[in-house]
């Protein structure tokens, strides 16, 4: 099967490791992901009032676009590209004024630019490759392809929010009970551990504009999945990996007592328990290495 | 000192317009503080996020802009997937942060200069982008 | 032929508002005994009370439904008309259009419900040519006098009792092997801390043995036809396998090798597939939980047939159905608990130590699977610490119900008390909005809980709880300083919502009684009759109308028992009010 694929714009930068592993793991599970041509920005942030008309503009032209390709769905990595294109499709969807204005703007830029232009109405499906995995490949069928089954890593799921809320628009799993990360984990073999502060906010963009009071909030959540006995916290974000990864040896110096963990992207795991053997690791990326327990427990 | 309360403060400019630019209704909150129990963030907040709602009710809008809380909420949504009234208090914090911006009343707008430069060499492009929206209105 | 007719009132222009009128009329035209639609703005008027008399002369209608604002109305405007024109119970039919009119949010959806309301009630109309024949004893104003109660809770047995102690017959109808309902689980009641089953044994015992009253368990009501005075309603009397010589010695226990989760003790103990539910039953004799038994299939198992002196065991019972002749009916089926599956930020159904109130009501009761020791139930320790949240989805239209559930302020308050009476070195912190203790020495009992047994109020709600350490953690907030509040427990008791008994949508369908968007069913009038439910001749008790407690349950019951007992007692010419007209 083949899946149109916008990567974003920081899967292309900081998280080159989240985006490499992601497309081999997929394509060892045949999954094709077909990077969308020309893509751009999908705008970071879904715009939170009405008047905002402006912040749709980036994602819905994504959209747009997507569908000039010819394919029914869109398929993200990122939580923060999943969150922003799906919240903007649904909004097409579901709010007409809002259709009715952010389409008369995409017409005359089109139109301008001497293209073609129909009414974008929300005919893209934007889709994680968590879901892929779950409804499309199913997790019985990954678990049958998966060659180094992870067995004895214990690990701590993290879903942040961005990937799961609101539930009403996004749907992917529930916002509170979630299992999809539990259940592909699972089904690589590893040891999931029921991690309380899974579904909690990593601090986000305070990790830029507030960096001490973003520290204290992920310190809570890295320092619990240490306590629990994680061996890595398995994250589904390059923001949330900035804040709980490459701040730990800040943790380190501020908190006294505070064992670090390593976190990894769900798709490192995953190419890692399919043994893809590209250079997709880039283990140098990590703040805090997982190799050694992966050596030590994970039999790598 | 007493907060004066009248027809005509509970008619306020301020709370009206950040029901419309939120689309969210502000007398639905019932003050049951769940928001507040649950953000992440709260403990670093100088107003909790129920409490900014109680002020918005009062009209009390200079203590809400003062407070650091409505620039700490990051839009994460466990206030509003767990709100009994089906709230979205990141709808409400971000209409008034941008009536902040437009009137001023954000000081400390952050903006590339304000980033530190470790940061921002290892920072995610997201969470620059991010940031920089939010925060720059 | 003579046919239906239909006057349809506007109450000058309110009805019209929440419903469309006109399209209400057509529909009703369309029934076949329908012979003519006639629309009032104010059938209350003299002018409207004109209308009907002239039109009942005019047309010889044989039956009439009057769709007009309240039921209460009909009887003292409306019924001396009919009468006159010999028209009797029978053959009239009010339609409350403001109760019809009240669950859905728009007029389309409004007028739906009340076009399908009308459309039952016509089916209860009896045209003069298929009038049955009466029973000579029955024949002076044609009621049958004998009640049927549905559900053997407090509700249902304060009913029949009141009913059968007046001389009526009553056949009292409970789906479990026992009657005692939920009452029977508590451990003690508020405010007065009587012991609950002390309270309902004696109550229990004299129902089962009540020379008037005919006990019919494991049963459920599949029909009613008919209308007040005479219905006739269909029993299924479902196999209980166990005969009536069984004397509850108790062989068949030991002998059955089947362990099924404990309903009664609300899943916090096994029991066997041949069970008595709980020591003080009523009938007393066993029965065999036909889902879990292996004997059913021949051959596969028997222990119990073989260890059954008295031989009261019986694989090939069947179940039969019986129609019984009633001239009022008694609905008192109760309420559940919230399902716990719904309530997964609290880890309700994920951890074994968050648990609810009817639970913790089974841990606190002497004949509980504890003893009335507290206990967790993961790991059998006494909870030094216990968090107990109200309001868990009830005043949550997001998530759960926009109603307050009404009990749960005092039995926390209750659970509270009697914990720290149990464990006097425990502290218990209740989670709370607002206390509602409107009853007579509700909040006397309240203030008692936290002045003499130190239980610390909390004003805020709870945003999530997880398990940590074998604790329970508990993220709350106190708004009443503005602090986020954590709390390691040991125990978590949610007082969640309660809902109507799952089976009120087959007695909602069996009765065609009408029932708002929670399931709970709709009294006549909230206020002038509370009791009445939207068919003539069918009562409403407890929490199937709405959440109740005890005391306001027993009065309910011995309100709706005094209505039916006036209506046995009726003489076929009623005296009526003069009926209040409004200015024409």
């Amino acid at each position: 099967m083949e899946y149109l694929y916008y990567p974003g714009c920081t899967l292309v930068d900081t998280a080159r490791n989240f985006d490499r592993c992601g497309r081999a793991a997929a394509r060892a599970l045949d999954v094709e992901l077909v990077e969308m041509p020309d893509w751009t920005c999908c705008g970071t942030t879904f715009p939170l009032t009405n008047r905002k008309i402006v912040g749709l503009v980036a994602p819905v032209r994504t959209l747009v676009n997507a569908r000039g390709e010819g394919y029914e769905e869109l398929l993200t990595l990122c939580s923060f590209c999943y969150n922003v294109l799906k919240r903007a499709n649904y909004a097409v969807r579901n709010r007409g004024d809002e259709r009715m204005r952010i389409n008369a703007y995409l017409e005359d830029e089109f139109v301008r630019a001497g293209q073609e232009y129909d009414e974008y109405e929300g005919e893209v499906e934007v889709v994680h490759l968590l879901e892929v995995l779950r409804d499309t490949v199913g997790f019985e069928s990954v678990t049958a392809q998966v060659t180094r089954p992870l067995t004895n890593l214990k690990v701590a799921p993290y879903y942040g929010c961005l990937l799961l809320r609101p539930q009403s628009e996004i749907g992917l799993d529930d916002a509170d009970e979630p299992t999809v990360l539990e259940d592909l984990l699972g089904a690589l073999g590893c040891d999931v551990i029921d991690f309380p502060h899974r579904v909690e906010c990593c601090g986000s963009y305070l990790g830029l504009s507030s960096p001490d009071i973003a520290l204290q909030n992920s310190y809570e959540i890295v320092h619990t999945a240490s306590r629990l006995g994680a061996d890595v916290l398995a994250v589904v974000c390059p923001l949330c990996a900035y804040n709980l990864d490459l701040r730990q040896e800040e943790m380190h110096q501020r908190f006294s007592g505070f064992r670090q963990v390593p976190v990894m992207y769900f798709t490192e795991l995953l190419a890692l328990a399919l043994e893809v053997e590209e250079e997709v690791y880039s283990w140098e990326r990590h703040a805090v290495d997982p190799l050694p327990v992966l050596q030590t427990v994970g039999g790598i | 000192m007493r907060v004066k309360i009248s027809k005509a403060s509970l008619q306020s400019g301020f709370l009206v317009d950040v029901e419309e630019m939120s689309g969210e209704h502000v007398w639905s909150c019932y003050q049951c503080g769940n928001c507040s129990a649950g953000c992440p963030l709260a403990f670093a907040m100088e107003l909790l996020p129920n409490q900014i709602i109680r002020l918005l009710h009062l009209g009390q809008e200079e203590e809400v802009f003062r407070a650091n809380t409505i620039w700490l909420c990051t839009s994460c949504l466990t206030c509003k997937t767990r709100c009994p009234r089906g709230v979205d208090l990141s709808r409400i914090n971000e209409s008034i942060r941008h009536l902040a911006l437009r009137r001023g009343k954000a000081p400390d707008r952050f903006g590339p200069d304000q980033i530190e430069p470790g940061v921002a060499a290892s920072a995610p492009p997201q969470g620059l982008a991010s940031a920089f929206r939010k925060f720059g209105g | 032929m003579a046919g239906i007719g239909i006057f349809v009132c506007d109450c000058d222009g309110e009805l019209s508002e929440r419903i469309d009128l006109e399209v209400l009329g057509s529909r009703l035209q369309e029934h076949p005994d329908v012979v003519d639609v006639i629309p009032h703005p104010h059938l209350c008027s003299e002018a409207g009370l004109a209308l009907i008399e002239e039109s009942l002369a005019g047309k010889g209608l044989g039956a009439v439904l009057v769709a007009a604002c309240a039921y209460d109305l009909y009887d003292v405007a409306f019924r001396p008309i009919m009468e006159k024109a010999e028209l009797g119970p029978g053959q009239t039919v009010n339609l409350d259009l403001r109760v019809s009119s009240s669950r859905d949010e728009n007029v389309k959806a409004r007028t739906k419900h009340s076009v399908d309301r009308a459309l039952a009630l016509l089916d209860r109309l009896e045209l003069p040519s298929d009038k049955l024949e009466l029973v000579p004893e029955e024949a002076d104003h044609g009621v049958v006098r004998r009640a049927l109660v549905i559900g053997g809770g407090i509700g249902g047995i304060q009913a029949a009792l009141d009913i059968a102690n007046s001389g009526h017959e009553v056949v009292l109808v409970e789906r479990q092997p026992s009657i005692g309902g939920h009452m029977i689980q508590l451990s003690e009641t508020f405010p007065s801390l009587d012991c609950s089953q002390c309270i309902l044994t004696p109550k229990m015992a004299e129902v089962g043995r009540h020379p008037k009253v005919r006990l019919l368990t494991t049963s459920e009501v599949t029909g009613l036809e008919g209308r007040l005075g005479r219905f006739t309603a269909k029993i299924e009397r479902k196999p209980r396998y166990v005969l009536d010589s069984c004397t509850a010695c108790g062989d068949c226990v030991d002998a059955c090798p089947v362990l099924v989760c404990d309903q009664f003790n609300t899943g916090l103990r096994w029991r066997k597939a041949i069970f008595q539910p709980f020591p003080q039953a009523v009938p007393s004799i066993f029965a065999l939980d036909d889902e879990h038994c292996l004997g059913l299939f021949p051959l596969a198992c028997g222990k119990c047939e073989q260890v059954c002196e008295p031989g009261s065991i019986d694989y090939d019972m069947q179940p039969v159905t019986e129609e019984i002749e009633v001239g009022a009916v008694v609905v008192a089926t109760g309420y559940e608990m919230y399902s716990y599956g719904d309530v997964s930020e609290y880890g309700y159904g994920k951890y074994d130590d968050v648990i609810n109130g009817l639970q913790f009501e089974r841990l606190l009761s002497a004949s509980g699977p504890t003893m009335g020791k507290v206990m967790r139930p993961s790991d059998g320790r006494e909870p030094k610490e216990v968090v107990f949240i109200q309001c868990v989805r009830s005043r949550n239209p997001e998530r759960g119900k926009p109603y307050c559930s009404g009990i749960c302020c005092m039995y926390t308050a209750k659970h509270a008390m009697l914990y720290k009476h149990r464990v006097p070195d425990g502290q218990a912190f209740v989670f709370y909005m607002d206390i509602r203790a409107g009853g007579k020495g509700y909040e006397e009992f309240v203030q008692r809980a936290m002045e003499n047994d130190g239980v610390m109020y909390l004003r805020g709600r709870v945003s999530k709880v997880f398990e940590e350490n074998g604790r329970i953690v508990v993220w709350g907030a106190d708004t009443l300083v503005g602090k986020r509040i954590e709390i390691a427990a040991d125990l978590v008791v949610l007082a969640t919502a309660i809902v109507p008994n799952d089976g009120y949508e087959s007695v909602a369908q069996v009765t065609d009684l009408a029932a708002d968007e929670h399931g709970f069913f709709t009294a006549t009038h909230g206020k002038a009759d509370p009791v009445g439910g939207s068919v003539p001749g069918i009562y409403l008790v407890g929490c199937c109308q709405g959440p109740t407690d005890i005391p306001e349950t027993v009065a309910q019951a011995s309100g709706a028992a005094a209505k039916v007992c006036a209506l046995f007692a009726a003489e076929p010419k009623r005296a009526v009010p003069e009926p209040m007209l409004a200015e024409a």
